[in-house]
């Protein structure tokens, strides 16, 4: 890449996280989930992807702050496409503009020339999700495919505003797979929150999931039978191990997207500083190639002990 | 009357027939390994004037392939005096003169015959492999080569004389050239079992083992009674599969009792056991063979250099050479017995011989490499192996060690105070701290405790690929161990190389450095099974846990009463004759270190070092350091052991465990404890897959009784050395109860395991820090960011409170900016922060 090009790229990034930033407070974004559970095909598979689907109910309501009417779940035989597009025609009511919409699939996926979600009755292609995804009015929509073979929905399934997460790279990887489980553990965990926002971002879930299969072949000895993969935004599929995360999922987070405000004027001012701060550090961790170390680390430095000032003032306000 | 005058003429017509008709059965008699009772035929055949070349040759193979040298030469030499034209008679009274090593009479026979046209180019053969014998290479190679140019220029194509052509060119190192004309002469003839020996033995020169066993396999289908192609089968498969070596060896011995080369593999596989009273009446009956047998003097000359016997030895060493000056395999045998008894430096003198003698032994330069960079002389050895490559490509030992060392790039060099330590990169970072530290403490440690400072400085590398560990163990990969030691070197597997909890570093790094000192302190004169004994005995000592156990496969030893006697205990490690054997040896070794400690105390243990420096036999070790005889070890040491495992029953055991474990998935708990826990009282030392500690700890804390699951799982841990899960969970109960000391070694004992786990140093790094043992925390927070852990922030600001605790400001403030730098809003950190800035 040139120098020209890499500037215009990071004009292009700073755009998207300043845009991000800049949702205005008074107009909140929401999000909404659908759970979607396949047919388990026995007794053992059942109990695992039950136990899944309601974790993930469960997580995303206690701990994520989505209201339970905005969490969809469909299991097992209540999986016909028909069922299915009730649920989005249900979803198309409840989703605005600016909410993000997060789609689960949990259960049995296969692959030939398409990817299919083993559901009852007659299956979906992962066309025909995407179909039903692109009739959503929604800002950003988040796909976590912890299916074997998911990686064959990669291709139908990413686009523009969307993160697309699959548990293998290919449709080839037909065995059974780990990464929903350990998708889960990143959600619980709080050592999947990795900068410290209380607030575990898609990146950081997928990431730490992501070592947590890693981890799990290595422990038994075997070879790694899943590579789970991410697509963020339109963007090739990669894998965890890239130095510099992709924004869209890095910004997202699986909490319900609620600004923090206060009602005292003097809290709510410093809270609108340290945004800004934030924003500045934000700025010049993009530039960091194109700054000499010395002076990276030194507008680095001002900038965090001026954020930490302004956070202990707002802490010691909150006291009061 | 007439009527039997007329049978008469009948009856002689008839036998003579008879007689004729016999001799080509009786040749395919010899072909097919049946020399009994081809013998007498064909000995009559050549005895009534029958010199027909193949008729001779057969029957000279009848007798000496029976080892019936002394009547073949009788014979021989008898009908060649009368017969001094009889080419084939010529040849055979030279070749039995030759194996009987009276070389001139063979020359004289030979130089008779050279020219003949249908035994010459055997004749040729024969003297160039007698003058080489003598010392005569100059002269040797003459005729090889002769031979040689008269297939390549046409002349001499009999296909018959095709493997005197493979073995001129195999003697000249056209290898290559061997191998092919023995294709063509093995083509030629699908039945010359001649030709696959020398086929096998071309093919196992060039390390090329499976092939070579199956040349020998094509010579024994062809006539399962060939003692060379026996001998071969004893000689390739002797590592890999000692019962079926063995049996070759017993068989080939068994249809020629008096064959010197089958002794001789007998004295030397004894010697590398160092059972040297043994191996001598062996080469004493290779000797009444030939009494002027170079090899056979060589191995002597081994035996009394490894006894140190020096009078002795230089005898030997003069009667060799004054035999064949120039016999190079004299110093080669000296220099690989010293590499089997860990002689290092004293190899690579006698390697260093061997080349004066023959510049272009590449084997034995391959050796002085190898062992030159085990005394750490690596640029030297280096060089050798070099040129050693150049010299002969086929030698796998050459070839992997090179290639090695050509890795070394790869590997970061650490000092310590006493060691030169090599670490990958890949995971240098990670181990140096922990590996540096346990190094420096196993010194100070046992070189208190033996009184004795090794000599240094010692080289340490450990090795994430085995397969790059066992070449620079052992020069070939497919090693079973887990590390070697050299004396002032020692090497193991990283714990990388292996499946997570499969070994412990530590204690296979202790027990390594046990060696360097019993190595070094009777100058490699222990014995293997003592050395190994010392060094499980030690890994005891160390660590809760460390060391073998009584493991079920030791405890079935114990009950099948397969444990060996001290006399033959060091076959356990070299030649075992069942699976398990090694493992079961280094355990009873252990058990009799520990045997000695409880009844003599360590003091007897020294003692027996010092015996051992000072060249005492093993018997005289024990009479000298406890006196008892061997026998009477043996037994009081069996009867201590049966006791250990007496009161154990494997089935009980068994289905204790297994009920109790059903009994837990069923949710019955006060059962589940009930059996699990006699099963533990039983067999105690058992914690392997489903050992009774991890269902019982499981089952206590089903019921609430979190002290029982604790004092459960210190118990299993006194025993285990690979529990990694148990010792994780054992530090969270203890340190629930406020122990943190004990969490802390609960801990330990599990980097020991897994030192490459995020889970231990995050857990070690967070009660340090609680602990504020700021110097503990900040290793194992720069070893969580070493490895990558998933939250680097944590790791950063944990370390930089460690950096504050220990009033390094400047570390504190790069590294809490460092934490700010991946997470901005990371409260902890921003308070650190303030904190150091005020």
């Amino acid at each position: 890449m040139t120098d020209r090009r890499l500037r215009i790229a990071e004009i292009g990034i700073r755009l998207v996280v300043g845009l991000l930033f800049a949702i205005p407070t008074a107009a909140w974004a929401d999000s909404s989930a659908l759970i979607l559970s396949g047919v388990p095909g026995d007794e053992e598979h059942a109990a695992k992807f039950a136990k899944w689907t309601a974790d993930t109910q469960k997580i995303l309501v206690d701990n994520f702050g989505f209201s339970a009417d905005r969490v969809l779940v469909l299991e097992n035989k209540k999986t016909t496409k028909a069922d299915i597009q009730g649920a989005f025609a249900k979803l198309k009511q409840q989703l605005k503009p600016l909410d993000t919409f997060f789609l689960f699939f949990i259960g049995h996926g296969s692959y030939d020339t398409d990817y299919k979600f083993n559901i009852s009755l007659a299956d979906f292609t992962a066309a025909e999700y995407n179909a039903m995804l692109a009739s959503l009015n929604v800002g950003r929509i988040i796909i976590v495919n912890g299916t074997n073979s998911s990686g064959g929905s990669i291709d139908a399934l990413a686009g523009k505003n969307r993160v697309v997460i699959t548990a293998t790279r290919s449709g080839q990887e037909g065995n059974d797979t780990v990464f929903y489980e350990q998708f889960l553990q990143a959600l619980k965990d709080p050592a999947a929150d990795e900068d410290k926002d209380k607030k575990v971002s898609v990146w950081e879930a997928f990431k730490f999931a992501s070592a947590g299969v890693e981890r799990f072949y290595k422990e038994d000895g075997r070879i790694a039978t899943e590579h789970p993969s991410i697509s963020d935004n339109g963007g090739e599929k990669i894998a965890a191990t890239v130095k510099d995360p992709p924004v869209m999922a890095r910004i997202t987070s699986f909490k319900v997207d609620r600004p923090v405000a206060s009602a005292d004027a003097r809290t709510q001012a410093l809270l609108e500083e340290a945004k800004a701060i934030e924003q500045k550090i934000e700025t010049v961790r993009i530039n960091k190639e194109t700054l000499a170390e010395a002076d990276y680390e030194k507008q680095l430095e001002t900038l965090l002990l001026q954020l930490a000032q302004k956070n202990q003032q707002i802490r010691e306000l909150e006291k009061k | 009357m007439k009527k039997g005058l007329f049978f008469l003429p009948l009856l002689l017509l008839s036998c003579g027939a008879l007689w004729q008709t016999d001799v080509p059965t009786a040749v395919a008699m010899v072909h097919k390994g049946d020399y009994r009772a081809a013998a007498p035929i064909l000995e009559q055949a050549v005895g009534g004037g029958n010199h027909d070349a193949a008729v001779v040759e057969n029957l000279y193979y009848s007798w000496v392939r029976q080892g019936e040298y002394a009547k073949a030469k009788e014979r021989f030499d008898g009908w060649a005096a009368s017969n001094d034209k009889a080419g084939p008679i010529r040849l055979a009274a030279a070749r039995v003169n030759h194996i009987l090593g009276n070389y001139p009479q063979a020359i004289a026979h030979l130089n008779a015959i050279l020219n003949y046209s249908d035994v010459g180019p055997a004749a040729q053969y024969e003297k160039a492999e007698i003058l080489e014998e003598t010392g005569k290479r100059d002269e040797s190679l003459a005729i090889y080569q002769k031979l040689i140019q008269s297939f390549q220029n046409g002349s001499m194509r009999d296909p018959a004389n095709l493997v005197f052509i493979a073995g001129a060119m195999r003697a000249t190192e056209y290898f290559q050239d061997a191998n092919d004309v023995l294709k063509l002469a093995t083509k030629a003839d699908s039945a010359n079992a001649d030709a696959f020996v020398l086929w096998g033995e071309l093919l196992e020169q060039k390390y090329n083992e499976p092939e070579a066993i199956a040349s020998y396999q094509d010579a024994l289908k062809i006539n399962p009674n060939h003692p060379d192609a026996l001998l071969g089968m004893a000689r390739t498969l002797s590592l890999t599969e000692p019962e079926k070596a063995e049996a070759a060896l017993n068989k080939v011995l068994e249809i020629n009792p008096n064959f010197a080369e089958a002794h001789l593999l007998v004295a030397s596989q004894r010697i590398d056991s160092e059972r040297y009273d043994e191996a001598a009446p062996s080469i004493k009956k290779a000797l009444a063979v030939n009494a002027n047998s170079t090899a056979a003097h060589s191995l002597l000359a081994t035996i009394h250099f490894l006894r140190d016997e020096k009078d002795d030895f230089n005898r030997e060493v003069q009667q060799v050479l004054s035999v064949n000056p120039l016999y190079n395999d004299l110093y080669y045998t000296l220099a690989e017995s010293c590499v089997s008894v860990r002689l290092y430096s004293q190899s690579v003198t006698f390697a260093r011989e061997a080349l004066r003698l023959n510049p272009r032994d590449f084997r034995s330069m391959s050796l002085l490499g190898i062992n030159l960079m085990r005394i750490g002389q690596e640029d030297e050895g280096k060089e050798m192996l070099e040129a050693a490559y150049k010299g002969d490509a086929f030698n796998v030992w050459t070839v992997n060690t090179l290639t090695l060392l050509d890795s070394f790039t790869n590997f970061d060099r650490i000092e310590t105070p006493h060691f030169k330590v090599k670490l990958h990169k890949k995971e240098s970072a990670a181990l140096r701290p922990y590996v540096t530290d346990l190094l420096e403490n196993a010194y100070k440690t046992l070189s208190a405790k033996y009184d004795f400072t090794p000599e240094g400085p010692i080289v340490f590398e450990m090795f994430p690929d085995h397969g790059d560990f066992a070449v620079r163990a052992l020069g070939l990969p497919g090693l079973g161990a887990l590390g070697v030691c050299f004396g002032k070197f020692f090497v193991m597997d990283s714990p990388s190389a292996r499946k997570p909890d499969e070994f412990n570093w530590g204690s296979t790094l202790w027990h390594e450095f046990a060696h360097v000192i019993t190595l070094q302190m009777t100058d490699h004169k222990i014995p293997r099974w003592f050395s190994e004994g010392l060094s499980v005995y030690e890994e005891r000592k160390a660590f809760p846990g460390w060391g073998d156990d009584m493991k079920l496969p030791y405890l079935m030893a114990i009950k099948d009463k397969k444990l060996l006697p001290i006399a033959e205990l060091n076959d356990g490690f070299i030649r075992p004759k069942y699976e398990e054997q090694v493992f079961v040896s280094y355990y009873q070794a252990s058990l009799v270190a520990d045997y000695i400690e409880s009844k003599w105390g360590f003091p007897a243990i020294r003692k027996m070092l010092m015996a051992y420096k000072a060249g005492r036999s093993t018997p005289e070790v024990f009479k000298e350091a406890l006196e008892l005889d061997l026998a009477q070890f043996d037994q009081e040491f069996l009867k201590w052991v049966d006791a250990k495992a007496a009161a154990i029953d494997v089935d009980e055991f068994k289905k204790s465990v297994t009920d109790g474990q059903k009994a837990l998935a069923a949710n019955e708990v006060d059962k589940a404890i009930e059996l699990l826990k006699k099963a533990v009282d039983m067999y105690p030392e058992y914690t392997d897959e489903f050992n009774a500690y991890a269902p019982l700890a499981e089952a206590y804390l089903k019921k609430g009784d979190k002290n029982s699951a604790l004092t459960t799982l210190q118990k299993l841990m006194t025993y285990s050395e690979t529990s990694f899960k148990s010792a994780i969970q054992l530090s969270d109960l203890l340190e629930e109860r406020g122990d943190h000391a004990g969490a802390k070694r609960a801990l330990e004992a599990a980097i020991y395991i897994r030192p490459l786990d995020v889970e231990g140093h995050e857990k070690l790094g967070k009660l340090a820090l609680d602990q504020k043992q700021f110097a503990d925390a900040t290793r194992e927070y720069e070893t969580l960011l070493v490895l990558n852990a998933p939250d680097r922030a944590g790791a950063y600001y944990r370390l930089a409170e460690a950096n504050f605790g220990s009033g390094k400001s400047q570390d504190a403030r790069k590294n809490v900016l460092k934490s700010l730098e991946i997470a901005p809003s990371y409260e902890a950190a921003q308070e650190l922060l303030l904190k150091i800035v005020r």
